[in-house]
């Protein structure tokens, strides 16, 4: 008995279909909505002050926690990390020829959720390659001499990262240093994952950073980072 | 043909669909794929309904934060990077290589003693300047060159380790000078900050007692 497979072409597409749409959802259900503004929201840019409020109480508390934060200041458009409330380290956006050049404002809308919230932790990074700072010959020379370990003083130097907060929210970063990449397989796994993704609103931006900058701010985008954002006009 | 759609095309469906489940519903980076920490106590915040009573809030947290910034320079001293940092708000001042704590540890067998060799992070600030410092050698740095710790103070003393210069910031903690300066921007040292002796200089210099410190 043959059976004809183009007949059953819609199940399999709804089926496939229906796997995208809950995979989706289920990644957007857990993204952490954290200090959210108890009022009507306004759009970016309004000048709320009910809006200001919330994000001055918000990062008044994070600058007594006086752990590093995060801060990415879209009308200035710079990123910095700030201590005790005070800026440690700054470097400015500046969004790469390979990205969209209305990516940012796309990334400040989702991130705030229509002026809703202004803080998300870090959840996660990816290095797709890397060099490392010093040569490990030199480093089994130090180390010899001072008597620490080597993968304790060696840094990595980022070719390409990417810091993730959650409900598709995404810094692509990228450097002048060529690396080597450390998982070709998981870099393709990643990067297959945000072709997925992108049709379905990923907020995708990619950054052109100095490799000194992207040191420090590989190394800080540790999980649970708090993130806040100044939003933009 | 109905044999081959139940044991080929069905089971390759099901593997197509669940990994593509997989892919969107995973985190894809490298920090595994549990729950991201939630902060524990949202702010949740109102401005007050009275115009005049959320004008007075509002005014009173742009102060609370704006009292936060510091006025004068300050130095940040980045242990990811091994910079360190005369600054402002708004600009760099100074900017030169550091090396900062290794991270490691030292254990000793007799006594069990352990130290742990980190640069502190967190807020502090400049409480003493010392030219010509000499460095007092702690116990730790006779034990891990295997000798005795001497009974004599002032076999402990050296005065050319740290350099011209030195400027404490608590619990022993120094940004001095090395004669190692070859390893600056390693982190080789055993808490302390280690500035090359032209930039300590600069830096010494523009920074008096009660500089705020930031160190990440």
């Amino acid at each position: 008995m043959s059976i004809n497979l183009w007949k059953y072409r819609f199940p399999f597409l709804a089926v496939v279909l229906l796997a995208i749409v809950a995979g989706c959802r289920s990644k957007d259900s857990a993204a952490p909505a954290t200090a959210t503004a108890s009022h009507k929201t306004p759009r970016p840019g309004q000048n709320d002050p009910a809006e200001e409020y919330c994000l001055l109480q918000t990062e008044l508390k994070l600058a007594k926690e006086k752990k590093t934060y995060l801060v990415i200041d879209i009308p200035n458009r710079e990123i910095l990390l700030k201590l005790g409330g005070v800026v440690v380290w700054n470097d400015p956006i500046i969004i790469d020829s390979v990205g969209e050049s209305d990516s940012l404002s796309k990334f400040a809308d989702k991130f705030t959720d229509g002026n809703k919230v202004f803080i998300r932790p870090v959840i996660d990074k990816h290095l797709y390659a890397a060099s490392d700072k010093s040569s490990d010959s030199v480093l089994k020379i130090v180390s010899e001499v001072v008597r620490a370990k080597i993968d304790l003083m060696q840094r990595v130097v980022p070719e390409r990262f990417e810091i993730l907060w959650g409900n598709d929210l995404l810094f692509d970063i990228r450097t002048e240093v060529p690396g080597k990449p450390r998982s070709k397989f998981k870099n393709t796994v990643v990067e297959l994952q945000h072709a997925l993704q992108r049709p379905f609103g990923e907020a995708h931006v990619v950054l052109r950073m100095n490799a000194d900058q992207a040191i420090t701010l590989y190394r800080v985008a540790e999980r649970g980072l708090p993130t806040l954002i100044y939003p933009g006009p | 043909m109905k044999k081959i759609i139940l044991f080929v095309i069905l089971p390759l469906v099901v593997i197509i669909t669940g990994g593509i489940i997989y892919l969107l519903s995973s985190a894809p980076g490298d920090m595994g794929n549990s729950d991201a920490p939630a902060f524990a106590d949202s702010v949740t915040v109102e401005l007050p309904k009275d115009a005049k009573a959320a004008k007075k809030a509002l005014a009173t947290a742009r102060a609370a934060l704006a009292r936060l910034q510091q006025r004068k320079p300050y130095l940040v001293i980045d242990t990811h990077a091994n910079k360190i940092f005369l600054r402002t708000e708004d600009s760099v001042l100074i900017e030169a290589t550091c090396s900062t704590g290794s991270g490691g540890e030292y254990i000793d067998s007799t006594t069990g003693k352990k130290w742990i060799f980190d640069t502190p992070r967190g807020i502090f600030k400049i409480s003493t300047k010392i030219p010509h410092p000499w460095w007092r050698k702690p116990d730790w740095a006779f034990l891990e060159e295997g000798e005795t710790i001497p009974k004599n103070e002032g076999e402990r003393l050296d005065p050319n380790m740290m350099g011209d210069y030195a400027m404490g910031f608590g619990d022993g903690y120094f940004v001095h000078g090395t004669i190692y300066e070859r390893l600056l921007g390693i982190n080789v040292t055993h808490g302390c900050v280690r500035v090359g002796s032209d930039d300590l200089e600069k830096i010494y210099n523009k920074t008096p007692i009660g500089t705020a410190l930031y160190i990440f």
